[in-house]
């Protein structure tokens, strides 16, 4: 037996809530029909397992005045080292004088990496981008290569070559610069066991892998893409 | 360039000198912001050179830059490698050798 309702407004008798069917039951909106709460609030909103909510073209979700949370994708780490001072010759890890970037608008975004004696620490697990970039000169000669690495470990102990950037330095009459970047991508399972450092060549003793203070010359940008 | 050289490779600052003290990674500063002598700092235990080292160091380094700045004007107008092999393949070296006394005379040691 079915029956129909025609009324302009549904009140409750007594109170404020109105109960709209039985737990159960289930309550439909035909296909063609609109349900338009753009003007109020929806509490306890739960798209049931199986179904799918849709953004139609054109619409929006703004979520600016509230929290959203359980969505992938987003970037939620990215943080920036450096070293402060120029070496000449480095022969291996390069262990000292690495600051986080502080000036020129730089702020690192989430917790950031922590780093010692050139070992670099990520503060979570997941898929992080690493972009290692050197910067080199040498004020008398050209140098036949001058390289700078990204040596990763997964146990906290042995390490590896992950990503080579190798140049030389020619064609000047006074100073020659040059810069060998470098990617790679790790997939960071621990924290405690999945960390990287950074290793320095070159061929002349002359050759100077630069620093600074002041702004990025040899460093190293990370970004956390996504979840492990 | 870093804090060390200026824009033409000219030694300006202390830390130009230190880094021909030994090599790597061996000193730093205390306050990285503010290299002066006080915060320099070193981090492989060895010897840390005196101030009055840093600044002969530093005055040496631009004595023996500024003693070749005829070197680097002369290479910068010298004939170019394909200059040269064209005036030899064109029988034509005495052009070439007028062009490189002239600029060696221009630029006397």
């Amino acid at each position: 037996m079915s029956s129909e309702v025609k009324a302009n407004k549904l009140s409750p008798a007594t109170g404020t809530a109105l109960q709209i069917s039985d737990s159960g039951d289930t309550t439909t909106i035909p296909s063609g029909a609109t349900l338009d709460v753009s003007s109020a609030t929806m509490t306890g909103f739960t798209i049931p397992s199986g179904q799918t909510l849709t953004v139609a073209s054109g619409a929006t979700i703004d979520a600016s005045a509230g929290t959203a949370t359980g969505f992938g994708g987003g970037i939620t780490e990215a943080d920036m080292w450096r070293i402060t001072a120029d070496q000449t010759n480095p022969a291996g890890d390069i262990t000292a004088n690495w600051e986080q970037a502080d000036t020129d608008g730089f702020a690192v975004l989430g917790s950031g990496l922590s780093e010692s004696s050139g070992i670099f620490t990520f503060p979570s697990t997941g898929y992080w981008s690493i972009t290692l970039s050197g910067m080199w000169s040498n004020t008398s000669a050209d140098e036949r290569y001058v390289g700078l690495y990204l040596y990763t470990t997964l146990n906290n102990a042995d390490y590896d070559g992950a990503s080579y950037g190798l140049g030389s330095l020619g064609g000047g009459t006074s100073t020659r610069n040059g810069n060998t970047p470098s990617n790679f991508i790790f997939d960071v399972t621990s924290t405690t066991n999945c960390k990287f450092k950074v290793v320095g060549y070159c061929s002349l003793a002359t050759t100077i892998l630069q620093g600074d203070s002041d702004r990025c010359e040899t460093c190293v940008t990370v970004i956390r893409l996504g979840d492990t | 360039m870093s804090i060390g050289f200026s824009e033409n490779g000219r030694p300006r600052h202390i830390e130009a000198y230190l880094i021909t003290v030994r090599y790597g990674g061996w000193f730093g500063w205390s306050d990285s912001k503010n290299k002066i002598y006080a915060n320099l700092i070193v981090h492989d235990g060895g010897s840390k050179p005196t101030e009055q080292e840093c600044i002969d160091g530093l005055a040496q380094l631009q004595t023996d830059f500024d003693s070749q700045d005829y070197a680097r004007l002369r290479q910068a107008e010298y004939p170019s490698i394909e200059e040269c092999v064209h005036a030899i393949l064109d029988d034509d070296l005495e052009a070439l050798q007028a062009k490189r006394a002239e600029v060696k005379a221009r630029y006397p040691k």
